[in-house]
């Protein structure tokens, strides 16, 4: 009994395979790509425990002493901990930032009535996500700037005492946060207003008959209609919460050591520890770390999101 | 349709022919073969200069007829060559020929194994213009665990010879006679802060590492080691030999924390601004859009300099002072500039009589370094030269090709026929004395965790200190010592020690 079943679940393996030749073919691109951009690569990790000279290659040099040599430098200052922290609080806090926001914007942009209105808000709010960070880098200095930045000009213009924001690392996590919205929620809110206008008219049409208002529309009508998407894009950005975005944190902060404390991320503190020797395993160690533990975040999220409802989960 | 193609294929394949057949070039070079033509790529780091396609152009003229070789040259912007240097070597893209230098990277991609070696067997067979008029101790400096894989410039590079470049118009505006100790540029930077309106003393970016070479190392009389430069080294005294005893932390010293201290007076005096750290616009641009009234800078990239501004804004009598008069200046390596070999190149004999070629033919040299005669300077003899119209249009005399390739036989003095060797030149390094020191090169490999430990430790607070944008001097220097000592500076200090003994022994 159990045999035939075996046998008929193999048979129909193969008989779906046959079946769906064509679609599994038209397929096949994608899976040779990502295969050989993102499969192959991944043995590179060896590196992390290798000693690495360009004359003997990838597999031919030799592996460190001690297994973890090539991660020592990052633990041996003690900041592991901290740069740690602080990629983990900004990630979780463009999440949520971001999410809330774009969300807002393109409900708000569904709202609107008049289709030229609602374009322009669109471009201009997309607008700032084709702005580099080297740019904005230096927007963000000729803005703040203590001796002739535009914020303190206005500040004596009015007779105040100028504030040295480059001096003070509490600011810097709101003006991270600021600038990070400003430059990415455009894009997020195109993706979300794709999902809210697939919303189904009829839906709105029978909440109104029930004499729903506008905000009673988007709380049992849009929101619902798009937690899948929001959670498959909230999700998405979990699984890269241990990767700090390194331009914008390089850029807006650069030299200036008096911030790091507060606004220093792996990726940042990685490049100026190895910029000197360039070594390339310690570098790879550094990466490795940062996959664990975003595949270990990703997991337990993942089956938290499957416990409470399987259609959710990433997979 | 398929006839004309044979004929186009034709044709062009007797234009290659006659073109190959035509040239009449050189089969042979110091007994070697060179029959077959061969193309070279050539990486340095600088910036490129507007005329480089037609210098390189008639470069090319001369290697095709004197080597059968023809030379593609790249530049790495200096903005970038900290992260483009070692990314290039790894890629593994093609180079025959690369700039390197102590101070970029040689030591690390020499022991990763980016470099050929270089054997005294090659040398003198592929080199020998070169290995006749180099000392040996070039050699010696570069080798690593006993291999050399770097042909140096062949004199010794001062590492103090650091003069600073002033505005003379505001010096003479502000009744300062003369700048020639750290006194009167305080003076100088004084007059400026409190009257000159969108003019820096100093418009410090992003570190203070050009300031300390001078008004620290120099000033101190601290001789640094060789790819530890901002770490350690030691006090000279005249007439005495270091030991391992002698070797300090540079920055945990009596004299750095006078120093650092003094850097807190000129921030506070507002010499730079309260954001120098953050602001990424180079002291040598603002010197040159007068934003700033000086540039702290080696003595090559000072003149450089000085001829742009006196080209574009001759009324403001650019001059170049000596702040530290009577220090000692020490001949320190060879290997500060040079050229290397990638170990993925595989033509390296002809890359080695290339570079033979370009240090040593006296019509090559002059294209490298000064551009070309006529346009960028005038020869006004075979030892000296003057700046001609389109001196703009190419670095006369620091160009970045020729960083690596100097050689004293070569150069010229700038001047009418007959003249010598400037003022500033001459007091900043005639009485060079040489230093047993000098040839000790650091193995990092043993302590590289702590180093980049240290390294990280030192981006964070070393330029706030030397900046002087720090509360206070002395508590700053504490907290970042003390974070040093946590990343291993106590195991990195006894390695170099003991290196530093066994390299003496090795010297008996």
């Amino acid at each position: 009994m159990t045999d035939s079943i075996k046998k008929g679940k193999r048979r129909s393996f193969w008989r779906e395979l046959s079946q769906y030749r064509t679609l599994l073919m038209m397929l096949l691109p994608a899976i040779v790509i990502i295969f050989i951009f993102a499969y192959l690569p991944m043995s590179g990790v060896v590196l992390a425990f290798k000693r690495y000279r360009y004359a003997d290659g990838i597999w031919g040099s030799p592996w460190t002493k001690g297994a973890f040599d090539n991660f020592r430098f990052f633990f041996l200052s003690g900041k592991a901990w901290m740069v740690t922290r602080n990629t983990f609080l900004y990630n979780l806090a463009f999440i949520a930032v971001n999410t809330s926001l774009a969300v807002a914007f393109a409900i708000i942009l569904n709202e609107m009535r008049s289709k030229l209105l609602r374009s322009f808000t669109q471009s201009v709010l997309f607008l700032p996500y084709f702005v580099g960070w080297v740019i904005v880098g230096s927007i963000a200095y000729n803005l703040f700037n203590y001796e002739n930045g535009m914020l303190n000009g206005m500040i004596r213009f009015f007779g105040g005492e100028p504030v040295n924001l480059y001096g003070t690392p509490g600011a810097w996590p709101w003006l991270i946060l600021l600038f990070n919205a400003w430059k990415s929620v455009g894009y997020a809110t195109v993706v979300y207003l794709a999902a809210v206008t697939g919303i189904d008219d009829h839906l709105y049409e029978a909440a109104e008959i029930d004499g729903a208002n506008v905000f009673q529309r988007i709380r049992n009508v849009t929101l619902p209609s798009i937690r899948p998407t929001m959670i498959t894009l909230v999700l998405l950005d979990v699984s890269k919460i241990f990767r700090g975005n390194f331009d914008l944190f390089y850029q807006l902060i650069s030299k200036n050591g008096a911030l790091y404390n507060a606004t220093d991320v792996i990726d940042t503190f990685v490049f100026r520890a190895l910029i000197q020797s360039s070594d390339t395993g310690m570098a790879a160690a550094a990466g490795l770390y940062q996959s664990v533990l975003c595949f270990v975040t990703i997991m337990v999220v993942n089956t938290a999101v499957r416990r409470i409802n399987t259609d959710y989960a990433l997979f | 349709m398929k006839k004309s193609f044979t004929l186009v294929l034709a044709l062009l394949l007797a234009v290659l022919c006659a073109t190959s057949c035509l040239a009449e070039n050189a089969a042979e070079y110091y007994g070697n073969d060179v029959s077959k033509h061969e193309s070279l790529v050539m990486y340095v780091i600088g910036d490129e200069p507007t005329d480089s396609v037609l210098v390189s152009e008639q470069i090319n003229a001369l290697m095709e007829e004197k080597l059968n070789t023809s030379l593609t040259i790249f530049y790495i912007p200096l903005s970038d060559y900290e992260q483009k240097y070692s990314l290039l070597l790894a890629s593994g893209t093609d180079i025959d020929i690369m700039y390197t230098s102590t101070w970029a990277f040689y030591n690390q991609e020499a022991t990763k194994g980016a470099f050929a070696e270089i054997t005294t067997e090659n040398l003198e067979k592929y080199m020998p213009q070169t290995y006749a008029c180099e000392s040996p101790m070039a050699f010696e400096q570069a080798k690593i665990n006993g291999v050399c894989y770097m042909v140096a410039r062949n004199n010794a590079y001062i590492n103090n010879a650091v003069p600073v470049l002033i505005r003379g118009d505001l010096r003479e505006k502000y009744g300062i006679e003369k700048v020639d100790s750290v006194e009167t540029l305080e003076a100088y930077f004084k007059a400026v802060a409190e009257n000159e309106e969108g003019v820096y003393p100093y418009a410090a970016a992003g570190n203070g590492v050009d300031l300390s070479i001078n008004l620290f190392q120099s000033r101190y009389n601290m001789l640094p080691f060789a790819g530890l430069d901002k770490y350690f080294g030691y006090f000279y005294e005249e007439g005495k030999t270091p030991t391992a005893d002698d070797i300090v932390w540079q920055l945990g010293t009596e004299e750095y924390l006078e120093y650092a201290t003094q850097m807190k007076a000129w921030a506070d005096m507002g010499f730079w601004s309260k954001n120098a750290v953050s602001n990424s616009i180079s002291p040598r641009d603002a010197f040159e859009n007068g934003t700033s009234a000086s540039v702290f800078w080696n003595i090559d990239t000072c003149e450089s300099i000085k001829n742009v501004v006196d080209a574009s804004h001759p009324e403001w009598k650019a001059e170049l002072v000596n702040v530290t008069p009577g220090v000692v200046h020490a001949e320190g390596m060879y290997t500060g500039d040079g050229f290397a070999f990638p170990a993925t190149s595989k033509k390296l004999e002809r890359a080695m009589m290339a570079l033979d070629l370009l240090k040593n033919d006296k019509a090559l040299y002059d294209l490298a370094r000064y551009g070309i005669e006529g346009v960028h300077y005038n020869a006004t003899s075979d030892t000296t030269y003057t700046l001609a119209d389109g001196s703009s249009g190419y670095t006369v005399a620091n160009a970045p090709i020729s960083w690596g390739l100097k050689n004293d036989n070569l150069e010229r003095i700038m001047g009418e026929a007959g003249a010598t060797q400037s003022e500033i030149r001459k007091s900043l390094f005639s009485d060079a004395i040489s230093e047993i020191s000098s040839g000790f090169i650091f193995d990092e490999t043993p302590v590289k965790a702590e180093l980049a430990a240290i390294s990280d430790v030192c981006s964070q607070y070393v330029p706030m200190i030397e900046l002087g944008l720090v509360d206070d001097v002395q508590a700053s220097l504490n907290e970042f010592n003390s974070q040093c000592e946590r990343a291993g500076l106590n195991t990195v200090y006894e390695e170099v020690k003991a290196q530093f003994n066994a390299y003496l022994e090795g010297l008996n």
